[in-house]
């Protein structure tokens, strides 16, 4: 299976079931919803996996030549965009100004994060053959 | 430089220490109630600080503690064992890590409300939790900690779900995953599922508090209960799979044997965790809102999946050179202390027993029977058992048994008296009661008992700090392990192995190669004594 999804299609393929039995018991919409909610996050989650390139080869070595590879070490971004969304969160409660600051933090965060993928892009670009 | 690592192992061990403060957080709650229940009319403090510390005593334990604990020790030892070299999104992760502990601050920040903290229970049920019922700024800074730390989780948990599926090493199949990764797997599986769904009910509480006539009327309530409940029953198990995994793989390493019935283990899993998605009504018999039929029969079906794991404990040990480390001892009691909330979670699964036991201590006893004499246990069995790998030095074995026998003694002097006062029909959620003969005594038990749990940690803290102060070293494998974590050195370098991997040819792939080489100098024998007698 591409990508690994085969467990996460299985288990969504079980709750599916379980899902179905429950709707032909109880009939109850929101139960049903849920069922169907928890089905198709995990199917997305699965579908993500087929969609993009597969890193390790599941049995034997890799197969052909591999494309470089960023590793990364740290990542204040993140963590300012963490910080940031607590910070917004917050604000709901102890007061408006928050929620600007919070957003501010973020808008930060994220600009850091794009400038770190940036310049990962380009030590891999100056890596490749 | 800590805090900003993307390095899975230093996002692990961020999360599990910042858990471990919660735990030691959500233990000073519990004290603060039981030294008010120890007499029947205790004055220590008012009804409402009362409500409080349960409130937050459950909060803390479940949102910050035992579920991020257990997504920790999976972000640690996953990648370690499918022997990839880093994680699946490690920025999401490290963000999750810090979204988590905002969740955390802001959750506690409502003890310096002048409202005082959450005060609706953990489940904070609708009407108590809206706006009328549970008015003030503890509440919504309880509701919005909750968001922030299901959404942290939730990230976590994507990140070893990506991890699992795509940076397996070369020969790790999906059947060749150690137990512990499928444990870890199915959980965050279960993340996935349902932590979405709390995030949405908790939204929407927030909404309703402040004026948004969400959950109204009788369909609103119950609405609420069923976008709750399909989140708190599968989070139990989410707080459950790991733990269990830590168990089997510290009971399987002492017991030099492979975990027995390896695929049966995997399916039980599987069905395990999908009909752990399909049981939360049962918490919702006495509501008159669900299909009571349904809901008992997939609680009883639990059943299944759950004696095959007994089954195979047991097949583990039968015939096993069996080591009785500190490892060994909590993962054994483990299994023997869940086996008693387990049971007690099949009576009320039964619509007419739980009409009678809903709301009484009964209840109490019953989750903490899994939640604290099971998953704490299958924890410290992780610890004990992971900790050379995660630091370099082994834990002293003379204070862990002093630790686990302090445990074992608290927590059952803790819970078991519960079960007699819940039958009885003492209610849970009270910071008084009636002069009922026996219930005091049952009660001061029941403090002392929380007592020496406390001691029991106290006892665990000061085993790390002279464990790491005057280091024991453990070497790479200090335990002849079964998994690839242990073929890296200890603690493992920043990209995990700097040595190849073995061949990997089943779930314990240190184990082939043990046994290989134990064929081969058998042979050799066997060789030489044909050769001797020729």
């Amino acid at each position: 299976m591409r990508g690994g999804a085969l467990p996460l299609l299985v288990w969504a393929l079980l709750l599916a079931a379980s899902g179905a039995t429950n709707a032909v018991w109880t009939g109850d919409p929101i139960q049903i919803e849920e069922f169907a909610g928890a089905v198709a996050i995990t199917l997305a989650t699965a579908g993500v996996l087929i969609v993009r390139r597969r890193e390790a080869a599941r049995r034997g070595e890799p197969s052909g030549p591999r494309d470089p590879e960023p590793v990364t070490h740290t990542s204040f971004g993140a963590v300012i965009a963490a910080i940031g969304l607590g910070v917004f969160v917050f604000g709901f409660t102890f007061g408006h100004f928050m929620i600007y600051l919070g957003m501010g933090i973020m808008v930060a965060g994220f600009g850091r994060l794009a400038l770190e993928l940036y310049h990962e892009r380009r030590a891999v670009r100056r890596r490749e053959p | 430089m800590i805090a900003i690592s993307t390095d899975h192992k230093r996002i692990a061990l961020n999360m599990g220490l910042t858990a471990l403060g919660f735990f030691i957080l959500g233990g000073i709650f519990a004290l603060f109630m039981r030294a008010q229940l120890t007499s029947p009319h205790g004055d220590l403090m008012s009804n409402q600080r009362y409500d409080e510390l349960f409130t937050m005593h459950g909060s803390t334990m479940i949102y910050l503690f035992v579920t991020p604990m257990a997504l920790a020790l999976a972000l640690y030892l996953v990648p370690l064992q499918i022997g990839a070299r880093a994680l699946s999104g490690s920025r999401v992760a490290l963000a999750g890590f810090w979204i988590y502990l905002c969740g955390g601050l802001v959750m506690q920040s409502g003890w310096f409300a002048n409202t005082g903290a959450g005060q609706a229970g953990w489940t904070s049920f609708y009407p108590l939790s809206n706006g009328t019922y549970s008015p003030g700024v503890g509440q919504d800074l309880w509701v919005l900690g909750v968001i922030l730390a299901a959404l942290g989780e939730l990230l976590v948990a994507i990140c070893i779900t990506m991890t699992i599926a795509r940076r397996r090493a070369p020969g790790m199949t999906v059947l060749r995953m150690p137990v512990f990764t499928w444990t870890s797997l199915v959980s965050v599986l279960m993340v996935v599922g349902a932590f979405p769904m709390l995030i949405l009910a908790m939204l929407l509480l927030f909404i309703d508090r402040h004026g948004g006539h969400i959950y109204s009327g009788f369909t609103g309530t119950i609405d609420y209960q069923d976008l709750f409940w399909f989140f708190g029953h599968p989070v139990v198990y989410v707080m459950f799979f790991p733990y269990l995994g830590c168990a089997a793989e510290a009971v399987a390493t002492n017991a030099h044997k492979r975990w027995f019935g390896y695929k049966a283990f995997v399916a039980s899993m599987m069905t395990f965790s999908v009909l752990s998605m399909s049981v939360w009504g049962h918490h919702m018999f006495v509501t008159g809102g669900v299909t009571n039929g349904f809901f008992s029969f997939t609680s009883t079906l639990l059943l299944v999946p759950a004696g095959i794991e007994y089954f195979d404990l047991v097949g583990t040990l039968i015939g096993g050179a069996i080591r009785l480390r500190v490892s060994m001892l909590f993962g054994l009691t483990f299994f023997i202390q869940f086996l008693i909330g387990g049971l007690t979670g099949i009576f009320v699964a039964s619509p007419v027993l739980d009409y009678n036991a809903y709301g009484s201590y009964f209840i109490v006893a019953h989750f903490h029977y899994t939640l604290f004499a099971g998953s704490v246990f299958g924890f410290f069995a992780g610890v004990y058992h992971w900790f050379p790998k995660m630091t370099g030095a082994r834990l002293r074995e003379g204070l862990g048994r002093v630790h686990y026998v302090l445990l074992f003694i608290g927590t059952n002097l803790t819970f078991m008296p519960m079960f007699v006062l819940g039958l009885d029909g003492m209610d849970r959620r009270v910071s008084r009661y009636s002069q009922h003969p026996g219930w005091a005594f049952l009660n001061r038990l029941e403090t002392a008992g929380a007592g020496v749990i406390a001691l029991a940690v106290a006892v665990f803290l000061l085993n790390v700090l002279v464990s790491l102060r005057r280091r024991e070293l453990a070497g790479d494998d200090p335990w002849s392990g079964h998994t690839l974590e242990w073929a890296t050195s200890s603690p493992p370098p920043p990209l995990n192995f700097e040595r190849p991997l073995p061949p990997i040819r089943s779930y314990a792939p240190l184990l082939d190669l043990r046994e290989e080489a134990e064929d081969r100098a058998r042979e050799r024998e066997r060789g030489a004594a044909s050769e001797a007698r020729v």
